[in-house]
């Protein structure tokens, strides 16, 4: 037997109930679009006592796939006024398993503005714990702390004061496996705001003393798929440059033909792109001490994480990734990786959505409010969103808020959520992704980059954008999708895992419908929230400006993007 | 908006021009060649014509001579070990679509292992093969200047192409003399089958504005000489026009590739055995009308080949319904059968919807579309 946590803020009571059967076989996106659709009003308002938050693992979890203890959080997102899946890598969602719990739900909000942990213990019980001392505490100390009381066999979820804040780029940050380190996000959709409202500070989960049993319809039938994809990932990671450096190897690729943004999705190349690129990184880490291939949860054969430390040989971040670098770089025109390093360093720990702050930072470039490339000036706006000042509270609202602000004509967002690091006019199925998935502007919804004819061109670009969305919705539920990526070959497998785990046919379809069924979901909700098909837009410079590196305008008809879901 | 444009293949062009064959095999350095037809191609005479015309140059021939429609793997492969056998360093096609497709895929197979179904799909990394001369003897496929490969996977139940250089042909020679004796029907939808390319050329989401004047011109030329040439067969300049017609809607959908019409084709030739030409134009009407909510300009285009006036303030759906009405005038015009008159009932033809939606073709369609509306659009042509 599965179970879920219902825990609710309004009298601080957490109850330990059995999974709901109709839940079983949805897990990470899959669920939240389902268990949100049917318990939280689309139009309520997301900081307001009617919004869930909610927690939970993939239809996988606990088994012996690789990467399948991925963690998701969901919830309305104040960023974007949608329905909103943050999934996240870390050690939580396999202690979560090894407890047996698939979903947390955490419900209404603290009538007081006293700040509580929520404790998931060894015993398998669950208990709020008030944590008033920890206000206005950041991830690093708070996870420091905690680790320190309880030892290393423990996860924390927790979020900054930027989640205590309702900063509406606020992340949900949770601990790495072994170092625990508070550097994997739940960046995007300002779900951290969301735990703020509610008066959660963090989940703590320790191991159990007694692993959960998952029970098997079919194990053998089950063990042989898992194997062979298991197989297949270890066999593709070989070559896989995010396995052997990371995801800063993605700059090398798109550095050189647009893709990359540079100075606030200008379209131009950047000519210095290597100074953020694979071999600095590299260089800095054997130099220093730093290290890569660090899995974030056990049992991962992709590894990408990293830990990188700073000119002294001093830890600084880890899980440095390839958006963060190219939208704090080249997009802010700063070549400096140990800069980025520190940007990315105080946003886990405010924080805060590295995607949405470093585009913000972008916009206060364009409009002038600092120049250029100046990454100590860019350190010090990060600051002010740390000390609270009126500015800093500003960024806290978005790019968006902010560029409005500055009165900037350039302001690179769909859904009012930040464009991730990839420029839509030279990856156009990509732009496609962006302006309709209903997560708002996500490249983790569907990167076509290299899957169409011509990334600049518009040949079968929304084709690859609707096969990689369906796609993603279901990796999403089942796992870390740099996994999934090598099991491609395998797909039709995931339906022998599903028969095997929880019996019934192993039909290709249960997956397929999964990913479609999930979509069709999300954008019900969306649509019940208010939005329109005038929100599956791409901003409009993109379609107005030709980018100077490849001469590509952003140019795919509406009519394209409108029919784009109808299955 | 900013494209690539490809001219792959060197042609020889003009009535009598099949005569040169041994000569430019000759040129090309080959000492012994493979010559691949099928039985028709035999029995009216133009194979032993050729195949004489380049022992006369002094070239030694090994001939093929089963090409079978639809050519299956198992041929194919067959056939390659036939070449490999005889050590030839050349090939010459000659015939239609059959013919040159099986050429393409023995070619691929002369330097990479089989089963050819291993290559489907686009392939940059083939050894390559040997100097082929393709020599067209309909004006259809377009074939001889593509880089594709169609070949019918028996085990695995369907169609599926290889697309690589090496499918390309050294040298296309187009002797419009070779069709002179085609029969009226084969005429007739050997030419609906070019004009199919050219049409989904000029709305398919890769098309460059070479293609689109390729397409434009062979649809114009297809308009005025098709209704002749089904006519009287030995119209000369009919079949001078048609031949280039084909060739330059071919040329157009290398670069601009097909979508819909062809996978709606694709779907029922492969349900009901029915002719690819027959078989693509069965909706191409109801495709262009759907194309036309996109691409309405080069639907707009369309109707101006096709001597059709559309009004200056027509929206786009009216722009659709015209297109849609002038080209189904044009294919019955020419004797082509609905598919009530093929014999189908609607339901086996709307039964093929969802295999249509399917196939991978369906990623250079204009935009998306769903297997219920791909059913409307058959039954709306079921019995026009």
């Amino acid at each position: 037997m599965l179970f879920k946590l219902v825990a609710d803020m309004t009298d601080l009571t957490v109850k330990k109930e059995p999974l709901d059967e109709a839940y079983y076989e949805l897990g990470g996106r899959s669920l939240i679009a389902q268990y949100l659709i049917k318990n939280v009003v689309p139009t309520c308002d997301p900081l307001g006592e009617g919004n869930h938050l909610i927690f939970c693992t993939t239809v996988f979890a606990g088994t012996k796939l690789t990467t399948s203890n991925r963690m998701s959080v969901g919830g309305k997102s104040p960023l974007t006024g949608g329905i909103k899946e943050s999934n996240v890598g870390g050690y939580a969602a396999s202690l979560l398993a090894e407890q047996g719990i698939r979903l947390i739900i955490i419900k209404g909000i603290s009538k007081t503005n006293d700040l509580w942990t929520l404790h998931v213990d060894s015993k398998g019980e669950a208990w709020f714990k008030e944590a008033n001392d920890c206000k206005g505490m950041n991830n690093y100390e708070f996870s420091e702390q905690i680790h320190g009381k309880y030892g290393s066999k423990i996860a924390t979820v927790s979020i900054g004061c930027a989640g205590e804040r309702l900063y509406k780029n606020a992340s949900i940050q949770v601990s790495e496996f072994r170092s625990g380190h508070p550097s994997r996000a739940a960046a995007r959709g300002g779900l951290g705001a969301v735990m703020g409202s509610k008066g959660l500070k963090a989940l703590v989960i320790e191991k159990p003393d007694e692993r959960h049993q998952l029970k098997y319809q079919n194990e053998n039938q089950f063990n042989e798929a898992c194997k062979t994809l298991n197989d297949l990932v270890a066999k593709g990671v070989q070559n896989d440059p995010f396995h052997n450096i990371g995801t800063i190897a993605t700059i090398e690729a798109t550095g050189a033909n647009g893709i990359l943004p540079v100075d606030n999705f200008s379209g131009k190349l950047f000519p210095e792109y290597r100074k953020v690129g694979a071999n600095q990184f590299m260089e800095n880490l054997s130099s220093r001490g730093g290290k890569n291939k660090i899995p974030c949860q056990p049992g991962c054969m992709v590894r990408c994480s990293n830990s990188y430390h700073d000119e002294d040989g001093k830890y600084l971040t880890s899980g440095f990734e390839y958006e963060t670098i190219a939208l704090f770089g080249p997009n802010c025109h700063i070549a400096d990786l140990d800069a980025i390093a520190r940007m990315d360093r105080l946003c886990d720990d405010l924080g805060v959505d590295t995607i949405e702050a470093a585009n913000t930072i972008a916009v206060c470039m364009e409009t002038g409010k600092i120049p250029w490339g100046d990454s100590k000036a860019a350190l010090d706006l990060l600051n002010e969103m740390l000390e609270g000042t009126d500015f800093g509270n500003l960024m806290g609202q978005g790019c968006e808020a902010v560029g409005n602000h500055l009165g900037c004509k350039r302001i690179p967002v769909v859904k009012h959520q930040s464009i991730a690091g990839y420029d839509p006019r030279n990856t156009k199925g990509t732009g496609i992704t962006y302006a309709t998935s209903p997560m708002g502007a996500d490249h983790t919804a569907g990167l076509t980059m290299g899957r169409a004819f011509d990334d600049c061109g518009r040949t079968a670009q929304a084709y690859a954008s609707n096969k990689l969305q369906v796609a993603m919705c279901f990796a999403d539920s089942m796992m870390c999708l740099f996994a999934f990526t090598h099991m491609v070959p395998g797909i039709p497998l995931l339906a022998n895992l599903m028969a095997g785990l929880y019996g019934g046919e192993a039909d290709f379809n249960r997956i397929a419908t999964m990913g479609v069924k999930t979509i069709l979901t999300e954008r019900a909700f969306n649509q019940q929230a208010g939005m329109t098909i005038k929100d599956d837009r791409l901003p409009d410079f993109f379609y107005r400006e030709k980018s100077p590196a490849t001469g590509a305008k952003f140019d795919i008809d509406d009519h394209e993007l409108n029919v784009i879901f109808d299955f | 908006m900013i494209t690539t444009y490809d001219v792959f293949v060197p042609m020889l062009m003009g009535g009598g021009a099949s005569l040169r064959t041994g000569l430019k095999v000759r040129e090309l350095g080959c000492q012994k060649v493979l010559v691949v037809y099928d039985q028709g191609i035999k029995e009216v005479g133009i194979a032993g014509k050729i195949e004489e015309n380049i022992r006369n140059a002094g070239v030694e021939t090994v001939c093929f001579e089963d090409v079978v429609p639809d050519p299956p793997d198992k041929m194919i492969e067959e056939a390659a070990e036939i070449a490999k056998r005889e050590a030839i360093d050349g090939i010459v096609a000659v015939g239609g679509g059959s013919a040159m497709d099986s050429a393409k895929g023995i070619n691929v197979l002369m330097n990479n292992p089989p089963p050819i179904v291993s290559y489907f799909g686009i392939q940059k990394n083939l050894k390559p093969g040997v100097p082929m001369i393709f020599i067209p003897t309909t004006s259809g496929t377009g074939s001889e200047v593509t880089n594709m490969a169609v070949v019918s996977a028996t085990d695995l139940g369907k169609k599926d192409s290889v697309v690589s250089p090496v499918c390309l042909a050294t040298l296309a020679i187009i002797d419009p003399e070779l069709t002179l004796e085609l029969p009226p029907k084969l005429t007739a939808i050997t030419g609906i089958d070019a004009l199919a390319h050219a049409v989904e050329s000029l709305t398919g989401g890769h098309a460059n504005p070479m293609s689109d004047a390729l397409a434009r011109e062979a649809i114009r030329s297809i308009h005025h000489w098709l209704p002749i040439a089904v006519e009287n067969g030995g119209n000369y300049q009919a079949r001078e026009a048609l031949m280039m017609a084909s060739t330059h809607a071919g040329m157009a959908f290398t670069n601009a590739l097909v979508h819909l019409g062809h996978c709606i084709g694709h779907a029922l030739g492969a349900s009901f055995h029915i002719p690819h030409g027959t078989a693509c134009a069965a909706t191409l009407p109801e495709v262009i009308e759907y194309a036309a909510k996109t691409e309405s300009m080069k639907v707009r285009m369309i109707c101006e080949c096709l001597q059709k006036v559309i009004p200056e303030q027509a929206t786009t759906d009216e722009i659709g319904r015209i297109g849609r009405d002038a080209l189904r005038s044009f294919i019955k015009s020419v004797g082509i059968p609905n598919l009530k008159q093929m014999g189908l009932t609607l339901e086996e033809a709307m039964s093929v919807a969802p295999r249509v939606t399917k196939d991978e073709g369906m990623a250079l369609a204009p935009y998306r579309i769903t297997p219920g509306k791909v059913a409307e659009m058959i039954a709306s042509a079921y019995d026009a």
